[in-house]
């Protein structure tokens, strides 16, 4: 009977403590919440941003011949007409020599070609080239004359023709040019700016964008003096 | 008159005592366990529920600035701008976050101002990765 009367105080004793145990977890209202407000939206799709074909930022020792260089995004330089050299800058110039220009190779005759130009006190006739094969290519070029103007040529055996111009484009010592070859109109941008549309002719259409013609890079038509500097090709 | 019991039934018993024990014992053991981990001095805890609204019912509409970084060779989406915001969004924070299929890719937001609006990235996304957009307004 002792037994007993103790197992029962021995039990109790454990559901006592038990519930006393369980009483910690007890919850209590903390009040009411503030209402609050809320807008969430999941928007599929891409910005738009061109696909960067290839670029240099043209850094390296001072004086490199960049013929034959690489990019740093891929492909190599092809030298035409002069020579260009890397700059103490990190920019890129060329030899005073008429239309010498460097271009790569980028697989395709629909892309745009973009670099900054950088006049160090000369008499800047410096651009940028699309669609050349060797022979035969567009080029853009900006001169100070008139306020500043924008010019682009074609050049076909030997020949350079003026296919559109515009004038007091202003007189920015640090500019971007983009060249935009992506479809048979040929847009020039310079300083941010559109400023040059010419709409290629049937005969300018297959002679520039047949299979070959896929040159695009920067000009300096008998200008040392400007140098160019991010420079890269875009589709 | 004395009870007495028989001895087996004695031993039964003590047995029933002793696993009581040794519970008890476990008990007391696992006590002693929680309360080893201190700090657990707050005993009250709280729920309840509140009405949660949009500010704007018929979505947003996003456009990007993307910027080439020279360093990289690549285009980041620096700014998103941010339209078809409704009046009851003005004055709350909107977080935009920029990813693939798979990652976060860049991050921004601020105060909402107006229906229209241009959000810098804190962190730049590289663009031509960014596949969706996560737009949240809070307030």
């Amino acid at each position: 009977m002792r037994a007993h009367r103790m197992l029962g105080i021995v039990i109790a004793a454990a559901l006592t403590a038990t519930v006393t145990t369980g009483s910690v977890a007890g919850a209590a209202p903390l009040g009411p919440q503030t209402s609050r407000t809320l807008g969430a939206w999941i928007i599929p799709g891409g910005t738009g941003a061109p696909n960067v074909l290839t670029w240099s930022s043209f850094t390296g020792p001072n004086n490199t011949n960049l013929a034959g260089k690489a990019l740093n995004g891929g492909g190599t330089w092809i030298a035409q007409f002069g020579t260009w050299k890397l700059s103490s800058k990190n920019t890129a110039n060329s030899s005073n020599t008429a239309l010498s220009n460097l271009t790569t190779a980028v697989g395709t005759v629909s892309a745009a070609v973009e670099s900054t130009t950088l006049d160090f006190g000369g008499n800047p006739r410096a651009g940028l080239v699309a669609l050349s094969n060797g022979t035969s290519f567009l080029y853009a070029v900006y001169t100070k004359t008139a306020g500043g103007t924008v010019q682009l040529y074609k050049y076909v055996s030997g020949v350079s023709t003026l296919l559109a111009s515009t004038t007091g484009v202003g007189l920015p010592i640090v500019a971007p040019m983009r060249l935009d070859a992506t479809t048979n109109t040929i847009r020039v941008w310079w300083d941010g700016t559109a400023r040059l549309s010419y709409t290629l002719t049937a005969s300018e259409v297959t002679l520039l964008k047949s299979a070959g013609h896929d040159r695009f890079g920067i000009i300096a038509d008998g200008d040392a003096s400007t140098n160019f500097d991010d420079f890269h090709v875009d589709q | 008159m004395a009870h007495v019991q028989s001895p087996r039934r004695q031993r039964r018993l003590r047995r029933r005592g002793a696993v009581v024990l040794l519970g008890l014992g476990a008990f007391g053991l696992a006590a002693a366990s929680a309360a080893s981990l201190g700090g657990l001095g707050a005993t009250t805890l709280g729920a309840d529920n509140a009405a949660v609204t949009s500010c704007d019912s018929d979505g947003v509409t996003l456009a990007y600035t993307n910027t080439y970084n020279a360093t990289s060779g690549k285009y980041e989406t620096t700014t998103v701008t941010v339209s078809g915001m409704a009046a009851a969004c003005t004055g709350k924070t909107l977080s935009i976050t920029l990813a693939s299929a798979t990652a976060s890719l860049g991050s921004g937001g601020g105060a909402v101002t107006g229906a229209s609006q241009a959000f810098v990235m804190t962190t730049p996304a590289d663009a031509k990765l960014v596949t969706q957009a996560a737009v949240v307004i809070t307030g």
